[in-house]
C-alpha cells in the first residue's frame, strides 16, 4: 500500500521562506561575532589616526603663512625690542621653523605607514621645542605681541595641542598592536622547530640521539 | 579630478585667513573704533559702536565654529558646491576686511561684510550638516 503519510507541511514554501529569514535575522549571532572577531585581529586593525593625519595635513599648509606673518611682524617691531629679545626672537623663529618642517614630515609619514619610531620622534619633537616656544611667543609681553601675531600664534598653538593629544593615543595604540603581533608570532615560531629526518612529532627534543635504521641483510 | 583635490586645503586656508583677521580686529578694537567713527565723536557714540562691534565679532566667531565643525567633521568637506561658496564668501570677507582696516571704512559697513560673508556660508553649512546627519543625502 502506498503510504499516504508523507509529511504534509502545514505552511506553504513561501511562508516558510519568509519565516526562516525572519528567525535567521532575529536569532542568529554567530556570523556577526565571527566577523567582529576577525576585525579585531591585530593584522586587520588599522591604527592610523585620522584626526592626527588631518591636523598634520592642514598644519603643513598653514606653516608658510605662519612663518611669513611672524617674520614680517618681527621686521616691523625689531627696532623697538630690547637687545636680549632681538636675539631671542630671531633664534626662536629659526629653531621653530627648522623643527617644524622635520616634525610635520615625521608625523605625516609615521602616522600613514603606522611606524612607531617616527610617531615617537614626532611626539617628542612636538613636546620639547615646539610647545614651550609657541607658548613663549604667545604669552610673553616683552616681545611686543602684535595683534596679527597673536592671531597666528593662537592657530598654531591649537594645532600643536591637537597633535599632542592624538599623537599620544596613536603611539599607544600602535605600540600595543606591535606587542600583540610579536606575542602571536611566537606561537607561529613554535611550530617550526627543525627536525633531522625520521619522525615528525612536535614534542621531539631536537638534540636527542636519533635511531638510525640500517638494512641488515638476511643471512 | 585633480582640480578637486586642492579645494580642501584652499578652503581651510581661506577660513583660517578670515579667522586671523577677525581675531586681529578683536585685539585692536580701540584703534578700529576710533578709525571708523567720524573725526569728532562723543563717548556715547564710542561705547555704542564698541558694543555693536564686539557683538558682531563674537557672532562671527560663533559662525566660524559652526563652519569649522561642518568642514573638519567631514559633513561638507567633499561637497564641492559648499566648498566653493565658502571659499568665495570668506575670500571676499578677507579682502573687504583688509580694506576696512587699512582704508578706515565707516562703522556701518561692517554689518554688510558680516551678513554676506559670515552668515551666508554658515547658514548653507548648517543646511548641509542637517541634510547629511538627518536625511542622509549629499555626501
Amino acid at each position: 500500500m502506498s503510504s499516504k503519510r508523507t509529511s504534509t507541511q502545514v505552511l506553504s514554501p513561501q511562508v516558510r521562506q519568509v519565516l526562516s529569514n525572519l528567525s535567521y535575522r532575529l536569532f542568529s549571532q554567530d556570523p556577526s561575532s565571527y566577523s567582529d572577531m576577525k576585525d579585531s585581529l591585530p593584522g586587520n586593525e588599522i591604527v592610523t589616526s585620522l584626526p592626527l593625519q588631518m591636523s598634520l595635513y592642514f598644519n603643513a599648509f598653514f606653516f608658510p603663512f605662519w612663518l611669513t606673518a611672524a617674520g614680517l611682524m618681527l621686521d616691523i617691531k625689531y627696532q623697538y625690542l630690547a637687545d636680549t629679545y632681538k636675539v631671542l626672537l630671531i633664534a626662536i623663529l629659526v629653531i621653530f621653523s627648522v623643527v617644524e618642517v622635520i616634525r610635520v614630515y615625521l608625523g605625516y609619514v609615521g602616522n600613514l605607514q603606522e611606524k612607531v619610531p617616527e610617531v615617537a620622534g614626532f611626539l617628542l619633537l612636538t613636546i620639547m621645542p615646539q610647545t614651550p616656544l609657541i607658548l613663549f611667543l604667545l604669552f610673553n609681553e616683552n616681545t611686543i605681541v602684535l595683534p596679527l601675531e597673536r592671531a597666528v600664534h593662537i592657530v598654531e598653538a591649537i594645532f600643536i595641542l591637537i597633535e599632542i593629544i592624538f599623537a599620544c593615543r596613536t603611539a599607544g595604540a600602535m605600540t600595543r598592536q606591535q606587542a600583540t603581533k610579536f606575542h602571536l608570532q611566537q606561537f607561529v615560531d613554535l611550530e617550526q622547530i627543525p627536525n633531522q629526518g625520521g619522525y615528525n612529532d612536535y614534542g621531539a627534543d631536537p638534540n636527542a640521539p636519533q635511531i638510525v635504521h640500517r638494512n641488515v641483510p638476511r643471512s | 579630478m585633480k582640480a578637486f583635490k586642492s579645494l580642501i586645503p584652499a578652503r581651510f586656508l581661506v577660513l583660517v585667513a578670515h579667522l586671523v583677521i577677525v581675531i586681529t580686529m578683536f585685539w585692536s578694537l580701540d584703534q578700529n573704533i576710533q578709525a571708523c567713527l567720524p573725526v569728532s565723536y562723543t563717548t556715547d557714540q564710542y561705547s555704542s559702536q564698541r558694543t555693536l562691534l564686539i557683538v558682531l565679532l563674537s557672532i562671527t566667531l560663533g559662525m566660524f565654529l559652526l563652519e569649522l565643525i561642518g568642514f573638519v567633521g567631514g559633513f561638507s568637506m567633499f561637497n564641492s558646491t559648499q566648498s566653493l561658496l565658502s571659499i568665495g564668501a570668506h575670500a571676499g570677507a578677507c579682502v573687504a576686511l583688509s580694506f576696512y582696516l587699512f582704508d578706515q571704512w565707516d562703522c556701518g559697513l561692517y554689518g554688510y561684510i558680516f551678513g554676506f560673508c559670515s552668515v551666508l556660508p554658515a547658514v548653507t553649512e548648517t543646511t548641509v550638516i542637517i541634510s547629511v546627519a538627518a536625511f542622509k543625502r549629499g555626501f
